[in-house]
This record gives structure tokens, sequence and C-alpha cells, in this order.
């Protein structure tokens, strides 16, 4: 008899394969030191996988419901995929807990403030912050880009609306390598991933089939993307709810690689710093993107690259994945002082990163700042003797 | 009671929501779970003291937790209405006594974590915890007294401990050997007559909660050597086994009886590690290929080094697709007599094949040497969601437990057999209640299990 909870039921046999060995909860082998952040900051067996995935179970068996503490349970993952990580038989628990969401939400269960304004905004404006569509593509005023062509960038809204530096050096480190993209503008939506975590398929579904539309329409055949929540949502999320897409989906860092490595972009300026790099979830243990930031970063003269304990897959997550950030905002931010904490004991004068979410969640103000923090694209483009764009001209 | 646990405890760190309940009410194995109806994690001995004095008062069952990765339902409530202590949150390593070769521990720490501590500052410990030590604390390991990686060259997890502090259902605090004595260190187990220690080894949280754990250390190895061997005769790889035991070769060995890693092939497998000082590990090596050879072993190489360089997460990627759904049964047997209980599990299951097959159920037979003795685990495994081999797999346990214990092996672990167990042993268990009696008058602490 098919069971009740049918996003569940799709992932029965990942549910079933936990061997309850308990290495994700708080694993010190290897490189690992400790496995979840909610966990740590939280205990109890279902703050972490294998509870989590336990969780699962008694629902799938009908042993339990959805009741108010469960759901706020199940809205504490960061879905960083440490657990995943280090699984001994892989069991993919952000995925389920995303399935669970998605069923929390459908039956109307989610009394969550913060997560009912983020699928208002979405709606209303199509970006989770509220904020007009002209202010969306500022960040592009002075740079004169098509909307149409094979190579599309995809900027997505914490870049546009956070981190216009990311978006406007990056294309012009392109475009002194000869490499012109385009991009839709006002026309781009958020591309899904804030709802998809949040539980609202419906709502990720609506923006993936209207941003599908558009990159049809742009004659695209490539699409890149600098924020890694964008690119696994157009390399992952994307065929797995609508399907197969046409596209080339590249993450702007495996492509300045090449273009180091070919000789179309050159580091000329001597940058004088010492660097530690956070691997953000999404893009290291998500897309497994590990090596093409250091090797950039190893690139720039003048730059030391210092190792955090916690790095690459065992990467300790900056505490803003998941929604965690909106719903239970001072817990992340308790998360990012301790990731910040780590970058610190390394003696590095700047933490580097490449993904604004990561970047917002430690560039917050709330411990003294003590170190700089920098997207790895501002900094190749510094190397290049790229000037960044004045803010009051865009 | 939930008020009084919050006064203890703070809200944060009381749950009594069945989603939570249900979720400790398994370990990594374990038959009938009963839930627990309220689960504490304490960060303080005060906390546990305070909790003690509570649950005496008001008659409820205490039951200890660690990593809930063991397969005996030790950390499991046998009764209604039970205190859940998740004791993971007093993970703290005290201190590194390198002048007394000793490390002082919380108990709720994990053993990795210890050996990574140790590894660093180039010391290592003897024993290494068992199959699941990324996550198994050393408190719950010794509470189930469980077999651990390096067994072969040092025994049961009784040899490494210098001491102990436990505090006792009334809620007084003792230090075992050496420590108990407040001007010395936990130094020696076998100190002021009787070996206290002892007692709580392998005692399930029945008689008091460990708090912290003094091991012995060692510097840290120089050199490792591993071999594999293949043999056509189950009797010649137990001589083999006698043989290493014989002269202390291995740190660990291994038999495989059942499923034999294709890449030794025959029909039985061993393999070994060893580890000490460079010229040590030479000899050893050298005598040890040569002691197997003799007793029709087949050195297969590459594969030994592979298998204990990936050792703590090598049992979980072999057997974790195999299940969920894991009980075992093991226990010691002098090494000359492993046939006699090997033999007679082998037809068990072979008489079965057809329907084991058919069930998707998997199962396996080893031997894990410990000094002198060699331990016999037999595992069953299946997909949980299949219901039919799941209940299976629940009688064959209790076939085999029958077939194993009833040709003289004896439990490290008692767990949920203990009320099987019991009947075996007659006064042993007489005495063991006595002495619950004597320390828990009130029956708080485990309850269910004696």
């Amino acid at each position: 008899m098919m069971s009740k909870h049918r996003e569940l039921e799709k992932y029965k046999e990942e549910i079933y394969h936990c061997f309850r060995c308990g290495f994700c909860r708080e694993l010190v082998l290897g490189g690992a030191r400790r496995i979840c952040p909610i966990r740590e900051a939280l205990g109890f067996e279902t703050t972490y996988a294998r509870g989590r995935i336990g969780v699962a179970r008694a629902l799938l068996e009908e042993k339990i419901d959805y009741s108010d503490p469960l759901v706020e349970r199940i809205y504490t993952c960061l879905g960083c995929y440490n657990c995943k990580a280090h699984c001994p038989t892989k069991v993919d628990t952000p995925s389920v807990v995303r399935a669970q969401r998605e069923e929390i939400h459908r039956k109307g269960l989610r009394k969550i403030k913060a997560l009912e304004e983020i699928d208002s905004k979405i709606d209303r404006y199509k970006n989770p912050y509220g904020l007009g569509k002209k202010t969306r593509s500022q960040w592009a005023e002075t740079l004169h880009l098509p909307e149409s062509g094979e190579i599309l960038y995809f900027a997505g809204c914490a870049t546009s609306y956070d981190r216009p530096e990311v978006a406007q050096s990056m294309v012009r480190i392109l475009k002194k390598a000869g490499v012109e993209v385009a991009y839709l503008g006002e026309e781009e939506w958020c591309c899904g991933i804030p709802v998809l975590w949040n539980g609202n398929l419906s709502s990720a579904r609506a923006l993936m089939e209207e941003n599908l539309k558009k990159f049809k329409a742009s004659g695209a055949r490539s699409i890149i993307t600098s924020c890694p929540d964008c690119f696994n949502a157009l390399h992952k999320h994307y065929p797995s709810v609508l399907g197969s897409q046409p596209f080339k989906i590249v993450h702007i860092l495996d492509m300045l690689l090449e273009l180091l490595k070919e000789g179309k972009i050159h580091f000329v300026k001597d940058l004088r710093r010492k660097i530690t790099y956070h691997d953000p979830c999404r893009l290291g243990r998500e897309a497994g993107i590990y090596d093409p930031p250091r090797e950039i970063l190893k690139r720039i003269p003048g730059v030391e690259l210092v190792e955090m304990e916690r790095n690459r897959e065992h990467s300790w997550c900056c505490g803003g994945g998941g929604v965690v950030n909106l719903v239970y905002p001072k817990m992340s931010i308790q998360i990012a002082k301790d990731r910040v904490q780590e970058a610190l004991e390394t003696g590095a004068d700047t933490l580097v990163t490449c993904c604004p979410l990561c970047h917002r969640q430690f560039e917050n103000r709330l411990w003294e700042k003590q170190m700089d923090v920098k997207d790895v694209i501002v900094l190749a483009a510094e190397a290049m003797g790229i000037e960044p764009i004045d803010p009051a001209s865009s | 009671m939930y008020q009084s646990l919050v006064e203890i405890f703070g809200r944060e760190r009381v749950s009594r929501e069945e989603f939570e309940l249900l979720c400790y009410s398994r370990d990594a194995g374990s038959l009938s779970p009963k839930a627990p109806e309220y689960i504490v994690v304490p960060t303080s001995k005060k906390e546990i003291q305070q909790l003690l004095q509570l649950a005496r008062q008001e008659k409820k069952p205490v039951v200890v937790r660690g990593a809930g990765s063991s397969m005996c339902g030790a950390p499991i409530p046998l009764v209604d209405g039970a205190i859940m202590m998740d004791l993971t949150r007093m993970r703290k390593l005290i201190d590194l006594k390198e002048d007394s070769m000793s490390v002082l521990v919380e108990a709720g720490i994990t053993w990795t974590e210890v050996i990574d501590y140790l590894e660093k500052r180039g010391w290592e410990l003897g024993l290494e915890g068992p199959w699941s030590a990324p996550s198994a604390t050393v408190g719950g390991s010794i509470a189930v007294a469980a077999i651990s990686m390096g067994a072969a060259r040092y025994g049961g997890l009784g040899s490494q401990i210098l001491g102990l502090e436990v505090i006792l259902p009334d809620g007084e605090m003792i230090r075992t050997g050496a420590g108990a004595n407040p001007a010395n260190l936990m130094v020696a187990r076998d100190c002021n007559g009787v070996d206290m220690a002892g007692l709580f080894i392998g005692s399930h949280g029945t008689l008091g909660i460990l708090t912290e754990v003094a091991l012995k250390i060692y510097p840290l190895h120089e050199a490792e050597d591993y071999f594999a061997f293949s043999f056509l005769h189950l009797s010649d790889a137990v001589e083999a086994l006698h043989r290493l035991a014989k002269y202390r070769i291995p740190y660990d060995t291994r038999m495989f009886v059942s499923p034999v890693p294709e890449e030794i092939g025959g029909k039985v497998g061993i393999v070994s590690m060893l580890k000490g000082r460079k010229r040590e590990v030479t000899e050893l090596g050298e005598f040890g290929r040569q002691l197997v050879k003799a007793a029709q072993g087949k050195e297969i190489p590459g594969f030994a080094k592979t298998y204990y360089q990936g050792r703590f997460t090598a049992r979980a990627e072999a057997f974790g697709k195999a299940g969920p759904g894991w009980l075992e049964t093991a226990g010691f047997i002098p090494i000359k007599r492993y046939p006699e209980i090997a033999e007679p599990i082998l037809n068990y299951f072979a008489e079965r094949k057809r329907e084991i097959e058919a069930l998707g159920i998997k199962w396996s037979l080893g031997g894990l040497l410990e000094t002198n003795a060699v331990n016999i685990p037999m595992a069953l495994f299946c997909n949980e969601s299949n219901s039919k081999a799941w209940e299976k797999i629940q009688a064959y346990l209790w076939d085999l437990t029958d077939l194993m214990f009833g040709l003289g092996v004896s439990p490290y672990w008692i767990g949920h057999l203990n009320p099987y167990w019991k009947r075996k042993v007659g006064n042993f268990y007489q005495v063991y209640e006595k002495i619950k009696r004597s320390l828990d008058p009130d029956g708080i602490l485990n309850p269910g299990l004696l």
C-alpha cells in the first residue's frame, strides 16, 4: 500500500539504506572535525542525519505524523551535505529533508512567518528580497550587455542585489578574455532555490519554467553562473523538476581556470594577501568543485593560500543554507561565527569564498570585524588590474 | 516530571516529543524496542547526580546512552516510562598525562576523536574501539565490553583501563583503582583490594554511570605491516589463527568464513595488521608469514593493507547496503573449538539457502582474535522494509543464539540477549543481582536488563 507521504515515498530506498552507524553525528576522522552544525548547536538525535532519517522512516511507516515541533525540527537542516559526504552508504539526507518540506508545504502545515514572507516576495517581485526589477539589473548598467547570445550569464538574486561587484568583475574578466555574455536583465527571475528549500515546489517550478522560456528565447547554448546556489539549481534541480535541458551549465570558476591555463587572461598585480578559502557547501560537497578556486587563488601574485582545519569535503557550513538563516537567524549567525573563528586561526588576513550567501554570513557585523571577506572573482579581477566600478556610477 | 527535568537541564536539553523518543528507541541493531518517556542531555556530573536523585524519588527508570551504535540493544529501554540520558555532550578530552602514559577522557567522547588527538602528539591507544569507533563513545563501549580493534594483541577493553569515574545510583561519585586516592591519578587499576573497575565493564549501565575514563597510551608506532591469507580448509585457517595467537604476532587479526572477500578467495580468509617498532614489525611479519604458510595458507598481496587502512569504515561500507536490518550474536570460544561452532552454523544456512536468497537476506560469519580466544560474530542483514525478511532474521537469530550458546560460546555483550542468557549461567546472575540490589536498591538503572 502506498504511504500517504507521497514525496517521501520517492526516497524510500534511500531512507531504508541508513545503517544507523551514527558516523553523521560527530565524526572526527581524516579531515572531518564534527559533521552537523545543527547537532552541535541543538543536540538530540533528530537534529542530525541519523535521526532525520529515523523521522522520515517513522512517517513512512505511519508511526508518527507531522506536528508543529516536528515541522520546526525539519526546518533546522542546513542542507550542507556534510552528512552525505561522510556516510558509508551515502544516504542523501538533505534531499529527504527537502521532500519532507515539500510535503509540509503541500499539506499547509508550515506556519513559519519568515518563509511565508519569502513566498510572498518571490510571488510578487520574483526575488526573495522583495526588491524591484530595476535594482536587480543596476550592476550591469554601464556594461551594455546584449539580451541574447550563445553564452548567457545568469547572475541570480543574491549576486545582483547583494554582491553586484561580483557580477561586474565576472563580466569584465570575460570581456578581457574576448568572451561576450548575454544577460536577461530585469527579465531574469529567481532561480527557485529559496522556494525549493522552503518546500514550495509549485513556486519553484513556476520560476524554473519562466526562466527556461527566457533562456530559450535568448538563443543561449551555455549558461554561466557565479552563484553556487544558481549553479546547482540550473545544473541539478531544473533537470530533476522539468526534465533534461538543452543547455550547458558552467560555473565561472571552471571557466576562469581554463582561460588562465589557455593564457587568455593574466594576473598582473601583486595583491599581498594571506588568504584562506571557504568551500561553499553548494559548490564543494554538492557540485564537487574544490580545485578551481584554489588553483586560481594560487596563481595570483603575492597570494599565500592557507587552509582551514576543515576544508574541501570536510568544510564547515557558513550556517546560511537550507533557509536556516531566515528561520533561525541567531543559530545561523553563531555557526558563521564559528567558521570565522576557524578562519582567524589560520593567521590569514582575508577570508575568501565564492558564494554570496556565505559572504553575507561572514560579513555580518554581529562580531567584531577582524578580517577581510572577499569573493574569488573580485580578487581575480583585481589581480588582472581591473579597477572596480564606482558604485555611484551604477 | 517534565517540569522537574527542565529545572535540572533547562528546556533546551529535555525532550518528550514523540518523534524524538522514537529515534532514541533504536540502536544499530536491536529487537523489540521500547521508546523512552523523556530524553535528557546532561553536560555536567552535577546534572547527572540531580537526575538520579529525582529518579529515585519518583521511582523512574534511567537508561544511559552513548552513540547508540551497538547491535545489542543495551542503550534501549526494556521497560516503559524510562528517562534516557544521552551522554554524548560530555565528550571532553580532559588530560593527556605523558609522564604516566595515560589519557583521561569524558565517557561521551568518540574513539576516533581520542585517537586523532593522541596521534597529533605522538601517542596512540592500545585498543581503538569497536567497528563503530567513529561514532561509538568510550563510555558506551566499556559499558557493553565491546570487542575492539587491536584485540589480538591487547585482549579485552579492560586491559587498557587504568581507572573509571562512576556515579552510582545514589548519586555518589567514585573513582576506581589508584585514582580512589585523592592524592593520586588514575594510573593503575588493581589497587585498594578489589578491582572495582571490573564491576562496571560490561555492566550495561545497570550499576552506575561512567563519567570519566583513564586509558593507557603508547608511543605512536613506527611501522606497520599487513598480510592476508587464503585457505582451502577451515581447519587450516584455525590452525594458522592459533599459531599467530600463540606467538603474539599480530596487532589485529580477523577471519572471514562467509562471505570471504573476493580479493582473498578460497574457503576462508585471514587478514592481520602488525604494528610497532620497525625492526619488531619486520621480524614479526617474517615469522608470522612462515607460521601461516606452514598451515597451508596462500598469501594474497595487497588486500590486507587496503582493508585495514579503511578499518574505521570498512564494516559499515561492506554491510551498509545489505541492511539496515542488522541482528548479531557474538561471543568467545577457545580458538581450536571454532570449527565446532562454525560448521553447524554453516549447515544451518545451507539448509535454508533457497529461503535466504528469495528474501534477499545476507549473513556473515567470521572470527576476531582476542589474545587466547576467538570471538565468533554471526550477523544477519536484510532490508527492514521487507517485513517477511525482517521477521525471518529475528527467528534465525534466536535459533543460532541457541545453537551457539548451547555449544559453549560466551557472549561479551548481553543487551537484549540477557533474559535468555540469564537462564544459562545460573548463579553468576544471582550474584550479579545481589550486587545490583546493594548498589541500586530502587532498581532505577536500566531495570529491564536484570
